[in-house]
C-alpha cells in the first residue's frame, strides 16, 4: 500500500494515551497540534427501554449546558465562551454526547466546567419549563424535514412500530417530565461506567490526563448494566410508501442488516459497499447520477451501532424519475452477484478506503469524532491505525462473497417518501402502501 | 501558534500560486479558484457558472476514464467544487503523496476540460435534482435567496447560483466553450496548496505542470456596485413544506474593502445576537418567545468575506408551535421587535465588556477551528487571496475579531443596522393540498437558490 498513487503512507496516529479511571471513565488522548485548540467528545452510553423515552434523554441533554448547581445558564455559558469554548449536548437512543472544543490553554478550566454540568446539572423548574417547550418545538420542526420523515419511516419499517418507538422521541412524555424525574434520570443514566472522553488537539497527554482525573475522578460510577442493546435483526420485504403530498422529489431509503464493525468479515463487506455505491466511482453513482442524471445526492453506506450495522442505500429523485431510479438501484444490486467486483474495482475501493479515512481524519475535529464513534460501537482506539493493514489482508474472493451475500434485492426493505403520483406505477394495488421493487 | 509562512508566485501566464505549508500531519489541501461566479454570468445565461462547474469537475482530456473524482478517490483523496458570487473553487484534500497527481489533474482541466453534449444534458438533469433537494422539496428552501432578491436591485446581485429554468434549458456547448475561454484563463486563476509539503519541491511541481499553459486574455468580473436600499421591503412567501411559520431578515453589510473595520464589527454584532446560548436573541426578557430555531450570520452562505459585491447580514427564525401559547399566529413581529430592541439597546447602552470578550473569544476559536482541516484551509486562504489579495486575512481573522473590534464599533454597527433599510420576509405555512405557485417571490424562484452550491 505504498507509492504515489495509493495514499497508503497516510497512516493515522495511534492515540497517545488510552486509559480507564477507577470509576470506569475511559480517557483517550491524542496530540494533534494543528491549531491551538483541543476537541472534546464525551459519550455516555445507555439502554433506552421504553417507547418515547428518548425525549426524556433529549430533555436532560438540553438541560446539561444550562447552568449547574453553582451558576446559572448565563454565567455558565459566558464562562465557557471566555475560553473560546463551545459545547453542545445531544441524546439519541443509545447515548448522550457532549461535543465541543476549547482554546488549548484553557483545557483544564473547560474540563472543570464540563464536569460541573455533567455531575451537577441545574434541574430546577425555572430551567426545565422553557427547555420542555423548546424540545417540543424542535421535534415538531424536524417532523417537517423530509430527511427526518424518511428516517423515522425507515426505522418503523425495519423494526416495527414498537421497537421504532424506543428510538423515537415522544414530546408528550417530555411534557410531563418533572425536575424530580430528571434528577432520577440523571442519577440512573449519567454515570462514569462505560463513558468515554476523547480529547484531540494541541495537548500534552500527561497534563490533560491530570486535568481529567482532577475533575472527573470523583464522578460516581453509576449503573454497570446500563449499556446499549444491539437492535434486533430485521428482514427484507417490500418497500413502503409514505405519502408526502406536494413533494417534488422522492426520498428513497433501503436497508439490509450487515456485519458489526467488530466482525472479521466487515472489511470485505465495506469494500463491496464502496464498489456498489460508497464512492463517486461506484457503480450506482456512475449509473444513477453520471449516466442518467436521476439524482444529485445518493449512495450507499454503513450505519454502525453497538453490536450491529446496517447497509443503507439512499437516493433522492424527482417525482417523475422515482420508478426508473428504483429500477436502476435494483439492477445494480442484482449485478453485484451477476458481475461481482473485479480486481480493479476492489483495488480502487481499497486505496480509497485506506487513504480517504486518513484524509478525512486529518483535522482534529474529525479525528475526535471518529475516535468517539469507534469507541462507542465497541472497537479499540487503534482501529483507525489498523484499518489499512486490515483492508490489505482482504482477499478478492471475500469481497465477491460479500457482494453475493449482502446485496440481494430481497434482503432489503425500505421506504419511499413521495407524492402519490411518484409511486403510482409501483403500488401493489389500491389501498396498499407496499411497492414493487 | 506560529503563523504559517505564506509564499506567493506568479507564473508568466498570469497564474497565481499560494503556498501555505503546515508540516503537522500527513495530508495536503489543494484549492483552485477561478475569478468567476454567478454574479459574473452574462445576462440571459443565469446558472451557467454553476453548470460549468458541474462539467469542469469531470476533469480534462488527459484524465483517465471516469474522470477527476474517481482518480482523486483512488489516491485516498476527497474532492468537490463550489460556485459562489465571485469565485468558483475546485478543491481536494488527500494524502501528501498525491500532490503531483492532483496538480496534474488541475492543470489538465485548466488546459482543456472534457465537455460533451451528453454530459451537458446529464448534468442539467443532476442540477434539476439538486434544486429540488436544496430548494423546492424542503421547508424554507427559499431562504436565503429571497433576501438578495428583496434587497438588491441589480440583477447580478439579486440572482442565485442556480439560474432560471429557461436559461438552463437554453445552455449549449458553444456557450460553455465561450465561458471557458472568457473566464478560465490561467491569469484568472489561483492555485493554493496547504498542509504537509516542501515548498521548494511543490514550486517545481507547480511550474512543471502549469507553466506550459499559454496565457490568454480573460473577461474580468464587472463592478456590480449598487447603493444601499432606500426603503424597507416586506414580503411573504407561502411555503407548502413548512410546518411552522418563519421569518427572514436581511440587511446590507458594510463594504468589505472600504469599510473593513465596520464589516468586522458586524461579524461581532451578528454573534452577539445569535451565537450560543447567551446570545441576546436567545435569552433574557427581550428574547422572542416561542422560537424553535434561530440563526444570525454574515454572508449569503454563512461565510463572511466571500464576495466583493454587496453582502448581507441575515437572520432566520422559525417560531410558533410547542404548545406554549405562541403557536402559529403568523406574528413575525415578536422576532423583529426583539431584534429592534436588542439593536437599540446595543446602540444606546453599548455592550458590556465581559460579554464582548466572551463573544469574540468564542467566534475566534470557531474560525481557528476551520483552519485545522487542510482542505478547508486551502479554500479559505485562496478565497480571500482571490477576492482581496489578502490570504493573510483568513489567518488573521480570529485575532482581528478578538483583539481589535471595540465595544464602540459594535454600538455603531447596531445603530447603523437600526437605521438602515432592511428586507423582512415571512414564511407562511400552507397545507400542500392547496399548494399552488405562490404570489410573491417564489413565483420566479422555482429553479432558484441553494445554501451550498457543491457538486
Amino acid at each position: 500500500m505504498n507509492g504515489p498513487e495509493t495514499g497508503g503512507d497516510a497512516r493515522l496516529p495511534l492515540p497517545d494515551l488510552d486509559t480507564t479511571l477507577p470509576n470506569g471513565l475511559r480517557v483517550v488522548l491524542c496530540s494533534a497540534p494543528v491549531v491551538p485548540l483541543v476537541e472534546i467528545r464525551l459519550t455516555v452510553p445507555y439502554a433506552a427501554t421504553g417507547p418515547g423515552e428518548v425525549a426524556l434523554r433529549q430533555l436532560l441533554a438540553g438541560l446539561l449546558l444550562q447552568g449547574t448547581a453553582h451558576r446559572d445558564a448565563d454565567a455558565f455559558d459566558t464562562a465557557l465562551a471566555t475560553h473560546g469554548a463551545a459545547l453542545t449536548a445531544v441524546a439519541d437512543a443509545h447515548r448522550f454526547t457532549v461535543t465541543g472544543h476549547t482554546l488549548a490553554d484553557s483545557l483544564p478550566a473547560v474540563l472543570a466546567l464540563l464536569a460541573e454540568t455533567v455531575l451537577t446539572p441545574r434541574l430546577t423548574e425555572d430551567v426545565v419549563a422553557p427547555e420542555r417547550a423548546r424540545l417540543a418545538r424542535r421535534i415538531e420542526l424536524s417532523s417537517h424535514q423530509p430527511a427526518a420523515v424518511a428516517q423515522q419511516a425507515l426505522l418503523r419499517r425495519r423494526y416495527g412500530d414498537e421497537a421504532a418507538a424506543r428510538r423515537s422521541p415522544d414530546p408528550q412524555l417530555a411534557a410531563a417530565c418533572t425536575p424530580d424525574d430528571l434528577a432520577e434520570l440523571h442519577e440512573r443514566h449519567l454515570g462514569a461506567a462505560g463513558a468515554q472522553l476523547v480529547l484531540v488537539g494541541d495537548l500534552r497527554p500527561e497534563d490533560a490526563l491530570a486535568a481529567v482525573t482532577d475533575v472527573f475522578g470523583a464522578w460516581r460510577t453509576g449503573a454497570q448494566d446500563d449499556v446499549p442493546q444491539a437492535p434486533p435483526p430485521f428482514t427484507g420485504g417490500p418497500m413502503l410508501w409514505v405519502d408526502r403530498p406536494g413533494a417534488v422529489q422522492s426520498m428513497i431509503r433501503l436497508a439490509t442488516p450487515a456485519l458489526p464493525r467488530t466482525d472479521p468479515g466487515y472489511p470485505a463487506l465495506h469494500l463491496a459497499q464502496l464498489v456498489f455505491g460508497g464512492s463517486f466511482a461506484s457503480r450506482l453513482v456512475a449509473h444513477l447520477r453520471e449516466e442518467k442524471g436521476y439524482a444529485y445526492q445518493l449512495g450507499s453506506g454503513m450505519e454502525s451501532l453497538p453490536g450491529a450495522s446496517t447497509l443503507m442505500i439512499e437516493a433522492d429523485s424527482a417525482a417523475e424519475h422515482t420508478a426508473p431510479a428504483l429500477a436502476v438501484i435494483r439492477g445494480e444490486l442484482e449485478r453485484m452477484a451477476a458481475e461481482p467486483p473485479s480486481e480493479a474495482e476492489v483495488d480502487a475501493a481499497r486505496s480509497y478506503a485506506t487513504g480517504s479515512i486518513a484524509t478525512a481524519m486529518s483535522s482534529p475535529a474529525s479525528l475526535a469524532s471518529g475516535l468517539a464513534n469507534l469507541l462507542h460501537i465497541g472497537v479499540g482506539a487503534d482501529w483507525l491505525h489498523g484499518w489499512g493493514p486490515m483492508l490489505d489482508g482482504v482477499p478478492h474472493e471475500a469481497v465477491t462473497e460479500a457482494a453475493k451475500r449482502f446485496f440481494r434485492p430481497g434482503g432489503f426493505t425500505g421506504v419511499v417518501v413521495a407524492d402519490a403520483s411518484a409511486v403510482a406505477p409501483l403500488r401493489r394495488g389500491a389501498g396498499s402502501a407496499e411497492l414493487d421493487f | 501558534m506560529t503563523r504559517n509562512q505564506l509564499r506567493r508566485l506568479v507564473l508568466d501566464n498570469g497564474l497565481r500560486v499560494l503556498l501555505a505549508p503546515n508540516p503537522t500531519g500527513a495530508s495536503i489541501g489543494v484549492a483552485v479558484h477561478y475569478g468567476v461566479g454567478f454574479r459574473t454570468e452574462p445576462k440571459g445565461h443565469t446558472g451557467l457558472a454553476h453548470l460549468f462547474e458541474h462539467l469542469m469537475i469531470e476533469g480534462g482530456h488527459g484524465a483517465p476514464p471516469g474522470g477527476y473524482l474517481p482518480q482523486v478517490q483512488r489516491a485516498g483523496g476527497l474532492g468537490d467544487a463550489k460556485t459562489r458570487q465571485d469565485s468558483t473553487v475546485y478543491y481536494a484534500a488527500a494524502p501528501a503523496s498525491a500532490l503531483e497527481m492532483l496538480l496534474t489533474l488541475e492543470a489538465d482541466r485548466m488546459r482543456s476540460p472534457r465537455i460533451s453534449l451528453r454530459n451537458l444534458r446529464t448534468q442539467t438533469a443532476v442540477i434539476d435534482e439538486e434544486i429540488r433537494l436544496m430548494v423546492r422539496n424542503r421547508p424554507y428552501g427559499a431562504f436565503p435567496w429571497v433576501l438578495p432578491r428583496a434587497l438588491h436591485t441589480r440583477a447580478e446581485n439579486a440572482r442565485d447560483g442556480y439560474g432560471e429554468t429557461v436559461d438552463l434549458a437554453a445552455l449549449d456547448i458553444p456557450l460553455c466553450e465561450r465561458f471557458f475561454i472568457d473566464h478560465y484563463a490561467p491569469g484568472n486563476a489561483l492555485v493554493t496548496l496547504t498542509g504537509a509539503f516542501d515548498p521548494a519541491a511543490a514550486e517545481r511541481v507547480v511550474r512543471r505542470h502549469f507553466e506550459p499553459l499559454p496565457g490568454r486574455p480573460f473577461v474580468t468580473a464587472p463592478d456590480d456596485f449598487e447603493p444601499a436600499p432606500r426603503e424597507d421591503r416586506q414580503l411573504s412567501v407561502t411555503d407548502p413544506h413548512a410546518g411552522l411559520p418563519a421569518v427572514a431578515v436581511g440587511y446590507r453589510m458594510p463594504d468589505p474593502m472600504t469599510e473593513r473595520a465596520d464589516y468586522l464589527a458586524h461579524l461581532v454584532l451578528a454573534a452577539l445576537l445569535g451565537q450560543g446560548r447567551h446570545a441576546l436573541l436567545r435569552r433574557g426578557p427581550a428574547a422572542p418567545k416561542g422560537v424553535a430555531s434561530l440563526s444570525v450570520g454574515c454572508g449569503l452562505f454563512g461565510l463572511p468575506l466571500d464576495t466583493r459585491g454587496p453582502d448581507l447580514l441575515t437572520l432566520f427564525a422559525v417560531y410558533g408551535g410547542g404548545g406554549d401559547g405562541g403557536a402559529d399566529t403568523g406574528d413575525s413581529a415578536r422576532v423583529t421587535d426583539a431584534l429592534d430592541t436588542a439593536l437599540t439597546t446595543l446602540a444606546e447602552n453599548g455592550v458590556e465588556a465581559g460579554l464582548l470578550r466572551a463573544t469574540t473569544a468564542r467566534w475566534a476559536a470557531g474560525a481557528l477551528r476551520e483552519l485545522g482541516d487542510p482542505g478547508t484551509r486551502a479554500q479559505l486562504l485562496g478565497l480571500r487571496e482571490m477576492l482581496f489579495g489578502e490570504a493573510e486575512l483568513t489567518e488573521r481573522l480570529p485575532e482581528l475579531v478578538r483583539d481589535e473590534v471595540t465595544a464602540e464599533q459594535v454600538s455603531r454597527a447596531a445603530a447603523r443596522l437600526r437605521s438602515s433599510h432592511r428586507a423582512v420576509v415571512r414564511f407562511v405555512p400552507r397545507p400542500a393540498a392547496t399548494a399552488t405557485e405562490t404570489e410573491t417571490l417564489t413565483g420566479t424562484a422555482t429553479a432558484s437558490g441553494r445554501r451550498e452550491a457543491a457538486v
